[in-house]
């Protein structure tokens, strides 16, 4: 037995055992709805990403997608997006929550508008600081 | 941009999923190539001109593209 696509192999185990660990869980201290909505996609997730793993012909698809140049741009392109969307929605909700609890006098409305604050400012120095290092290096 | 690979798979006789398994990528970058959505990166372009024996030049319509962007230049304020 090779394994012809090792990231895949690593996922499709760990998900087995999530889904084996919930299944013990739901075993000892009895099912609900809830374990079977999680267990059962683990299970198949898991299961499926091994066996891929184990097929060259699948692996090789797999892998094909994921060198694909498009898919990469793509991916690249819906990242940065959804890194510019988070900003402007920490942003405004800040000022929003930090407005609101100076107007009504809610302390922990200020907080937690003052962590998005924290927050916002971390991602513009990471940003900053990436921008520096692809700049230097592209 | 504006390419040949449409025309040139249909000629010889391909499908878009046996064009991207020659060029090894997914047969959905062969689609966004012909819809003019995705520009090959020049590798690509230079595989897809060798499984057709053409030369990347003609594959990418590359004067066609240059005479579209210098125009697009010359309109720059």
């Amino acid at each position: 037995m090779k394994i012809y696509h090792k990231k895949n192999f690593a996922f499709g185990l760990f998900a087995l055992f999530l889904g084996a660990l919930n299944l013990v869980r739901g075993a000892l201290q009895g099912f609900d709805w809830h374990d079977g909505a999680l267990v059962g996609p683990l299970l198949l997730l898991g299961g499926a990403g091994v066996l891929r793993s184990l097929s060259p012909k699948w692996s090789r698809e797999d892998k094909v997608e994921e060198w694909d140049e498009r898919n990469r741009l793509v991916k690249l392109k819906s990242r940065s997006q959804a890194y510019y969307i988070s900003q402007i929605v920490f942003l405004a909700a800040e000022l929003v929550l930090i407005a609101w609890g100076k107007t009504t006098g809610q302390e922990t409305l200020i907080y937690v508008g003052l962590g998005l604050m924290a927050a916002f400012f971390i991602s513009l120095v990471t940003d900053f600081f990436t921008w520096v290092y692809y700049d230097e290096h592209t | 941009m504006k390419t040949k690979v449409k025309e040139l798979r249909t000629a010889a006789g391909m499908t878009q999923q046996q064009l991207a398994e020659r060029v090894h990528v997914s047969a959905r970058t062969i689609i966004s190539i012909e819809k003019e959505q995705y520009s090959p990166s020049l590798m690509l372009a230079y595989r897809m001109a060798e499984v057709f024996g053409v030369t990347v030049e003609e594959l990418c319509c590359l004067r066609e593209n240059r005479e579209w962007e210098d125009r697009k230049y010359e309109d720059l304020p």
